[in-house]
């Protein structure tokens, strides 16, 4: 009887206009937005390469050690095509340099960038509008148009268990919206394989087919949800009524309520009370080095004549007194800055805490709503949730950490190179005032007639961002992934329960 | 539950009292030859949660091969009483039985007895006449019919060839009530309740819905039909009775009918006082 009635409704389901205009609906809106999303991706891509080349090349061109300061930059991820979640709030490269830890930063005005927004244009946006909207539609009117229909009375006047009918209905339900999630999801496949910029691994498609999987899964709480208002309503209009109230407090009040709340119920440290305890600590900072530089005795005279290299300034030419201050202070004063780092660190940190705390209220406020537990999903399978913007700073940090390491072990912070290009020959030892004004001119201009060369950077450690894997991500959304599954289920046996007393006449 | 077997020593010979049908069905006091009932009530009574007492006591039989009708204004029963049959509402008292089954504790397998058409039928009309006709049958456990046997059942009711394989949507109210004869047909229960099924139709449709009524009587269906239509009733009704406020007011058969004006007792019983005063 289950299979009659499944049959049934699937078939009823594929004839129906809504079916057909939602589906259409779907697909038009792929294959226009796709394009968009493949063309900004496009974009990324082509912007991320000329800043890697440019990075390489600058770091090719390195004349000092001091000046070793890279910039990472996050891969722009194919798969937030599908799902751009928080990618865009969050500014995505870091400049390595001893005084600061990477920490995430908005790029935007947005005061905490690991709250979601709405309006994002994504295939996930695509997807849970159509999809919400068509599995309302398709249950709306499961139980209470049946009984306008006068086909209730007609089919439960033969041997079939009120649960059986509910049953067939839900897994009919469950097969037609199949269909556009497959569809959808196929098209979508086709236009990525067809695009030469994005080439998908095989985890790429396996998380593809996980976001298809949740897909259909927000698609079948919608259609438990339409079910179980359409057994305790007795008009189809009521219920859609009912539904257009449920579908817009799920899509939109409950994700902006929560993050609105959680804002206020953990409330950010004033910025002023985090500025002025950085600006304490760097203050304190310049107190130690300077005093570290006032310990040391300066033999003779300091002067210097600067010139640019990408990444910061350095000494073409240089006074004794001056190369040897800063081949002794040089370690010390690297130490200081990295230990500090560690210092400014921690205020971030407690700043980051505060996110974390607003995000986690937000995301637990919004487990009433589907879509909100879908988004998240969505996030962690196109990796542009916390969790992946969490990850490209945590290697960030670990690369600069490999950076000083490597700095230390080459001694390089006590090293000529570290500030200047001139070798231990070429450096003046010019102890008066008389000296340098004769000397110091004619040696700086035979020194810029020849062109120094660069520092050997083959050895230096290349930051390559390792995204975060499936299984991490799996990990991470198998609450919600479980919480879309037991809203089914839920709203099935509330539906199961309520039509035992629904009046079938 | 299967229906108690009455005795024969159950009968009784005195008169009818048609304003007194709280304890008694028809063959209780009737002469004419007992055929086991396909459709019974006893004692059948639903008050409805409002208070309202929609059947009063009602005992009724109705046999293989007969047609009973049960006339009454709106809000008399009728429904109620199709309603009780299909299970589709508990009952207060009282207990129906269909082909001997207890409605009430045996309600799947009393199913499998009756088929049924109500008045309010617009079927699904996405589906073509067969594809409706197709889904009711499997529900009705008729899993081995061709699509031959679905043309040929609706052309029993005499749907046009052209409308078997058209959408329902397009479908007039006759040509909806003809296909929801013949789902109820390609059934083949022995007991059919019709709740007001020509209700809206032409005098044309319902000549024809009365010729199938009488076809299936012929076939040995037991015929329970609700109907406003007291000329129809006279027509093709081997029994009829006549409800008011819920209670089984006055039943006569085809023979004693011959010789009253149904249409002056119905009007009557319509016009006197309220029961209840």
């Amino acid at each position: 009887m289950i299979w009659t009635i499944l049959k049934k409704e699937f078939r009823y389901n594929l004839s129906t206009l809504r079916f057909r205009a939602g589906i259409v609906l779907l697909l038009l809106l792929i294959v226009s937005f796709a394009p968009i999303l493949l063309n900004s991706h496009k974009k990324q891509l082509s912007d991320y390469n000329h800043l890697v080349s440019q990075n390489l090349l600058d770091l090719q061109n390195l004349m000092t050690w001091q000046n070793l300061t890279p910039s990472i930059y996050n891969p722009p991820e194919p798969l937030a095509l599908f799902s751009r979640g928080i990618e865009e709030n969050i500014s995505s490269s870091f400049r390595i340099v001893l005084d600061e830890i990477p920490v995430l930063r908005s790029s935007g005005t947005s005061e905490n960038p690991l709250l979601g927004v709405f309006s994002v244009l994504d295939m996930a946006l695509v997807f849970k509008l159509i999809l919400s909207v068509l599995a309302l539609l398709l249950a709306y009117d499961s139980l209470s148009g049946e009984k306008e229909r006068g086909t209730l009375g007609l089919i439960f006047s033969n041997q079939l268990q009120r649960h059986k009918l509910i049953l067939g209905k839900f897994f009919g339900g469950v097969v037609t919206l199949f269909l556009p999630v497959f569809f959808g999801f196929l098209l979508t496949a086709f236009m990525i394989e067809r695009s030469p910029f994005i080439d998908f691994d095989a985890e790429g498609w396996l998380r593809i087919f996980f976001m298809g999987l949740a897909s259909w899964l927000l698609a079948l709480v919608f259609f438990s949800i339409g079910l179980f208002m359409s057994s305790i309503t007795k008009r189809a209009s009521d219920t859609l009524i009912t539904l257009s109230l449920v579908w817009s407090i799920s899509l939109i009040v409950i994700p902006n309520l929560s993050s609105y709340l959680a804002v206020r119920i953990h409330p950010f440290q004033p910025r002023s009370g985090m500025t002025q305890q950085k600006q304490e600590i760097l203050y304190e900072r310049g107190q130690k080095i300077n005093s570290i530089i006032h310990a040391q005795s300066i033999r003779g005279l300091v002067i210097q004549h600067d010139e640019f290299e990408p990444w910061g300034s350095y000494y073409r030419v240089a006074t004794r007194a001056l190369i040897r201050l800063r081949q002794e202070t040089d370690p010390l004063i690297a130490k200081v800055r990295i230990e500090y780092a560690d210092r400014l660190r921690e205020i971030d940190g407690r700043h980051y805490a505060i996110l974390m705390r607003q995000k986690n209220t937000a995301d637990f406020l919004s487990i009433l709503s589907p879509v909100a537990v879908y988004e998240k999903v969505m996030n962690s399978f196109s990796r542009t949730d916390a969790t992946s913007q969490k990850e490209f700073e945590r290697q960030a940090g670990v690369y600069r950490e490999q950076i000083i390491d490597y700095l230390k072990g080459n001694e390089a912070f006590s090293s000529l190179r570290y500030s200047t290009t001139l070798e231990e020959s070429q450096v003046p030892e010019l102890d008066t005032k008389e000296e340098v004004d004769k000397k110091f001119a004619p040696i700086r201009d035979r020194l810029l007639e020849t062109q120094p060369a660069p520092l050997e950077v083959s050895e230096i450690p290349r930051f390559h961002y390792d995204p975060v894997r499936m299984n991490i991500s799996l990990k991470s959304v198998r609450s919600q992934l479980g919480l879309l599954l037991f809203m089914v289920l839920l709203f099935l046996i509330g539906t199961l329960a309520t039509f035992k007393k629904f009046d079938v006449r | 539950m299967r229906c108690p077997i009455r005795s024969d020593t159950d009968k009784k010979s005195s008169a009818p009292d048609p304003f007194d049908n709280s304890k008694r069905s028809y063959y209780e006091y009737s002469d004419m030859p007992r055929k086991s009932p396909i459709l019974k009530a006893v004692d059948l009574s639903k008050r409805h949660e409002d208070g309202t007492l929609a059947l009063d006591h009602l005992n009724l039989e109705v046999s293989s091969g007969e047609v009973y009708c049960l006339l009454g204004a709106n809000g008399a029963g009728k429904t109620t009483t199709i309603n009780l049959f299909l299970n589709f509402i508990p009952p207060t008292t009282g207990t129906c039985y269909i082909n001997g089954v207890d409605t009430r504790t045996d309600p799947l397998e009393s199913k499998k007895h009756v088929a049924y058409v109500s008045e309010k039928i617009l079927l699904y009309g996405n589906f073509t006449a067969r594809q409706n006709l197709d889904f009711f049958a499997k529900l009705g456990g008729r899993k081995e019919l061709t699509k031959e046997d679905y043309y040929q059942a609706m052309r029993r009711v005499s749907l046009q060839e052209k409308a078997f394989e058209q959408k329902v949507k397009y479908f007039s109210k006759e040509l909806r009530q003809k296909l929801g004869l013949s789902i109820a047909m390609i059934k083949d229960a022995p007991a059919i309740l019709l709740d007001e099924p020509t209700a809206g139709l032409d005098p044309n449709a319902i000549g024809e819905f009365s010729e199938i009524i009488v076809e299936l009587k012929q076939e040995g269906k037991a015929i329970l039909m609700a109907t406003l239509d007291v000329f129809r009733a006279k027509e093709i009704g081997d029994r009829i009775g006549i409800m008011k406020e819920g209670r089984l007011v006055m039943e006569r058969t085809r023979e004693i009918l011959q010789y009253e004006n149904l249409i002056k007792i119905y009007l009557d019983y319509m016009r006197s006082e309220p029961l209840s005063v």
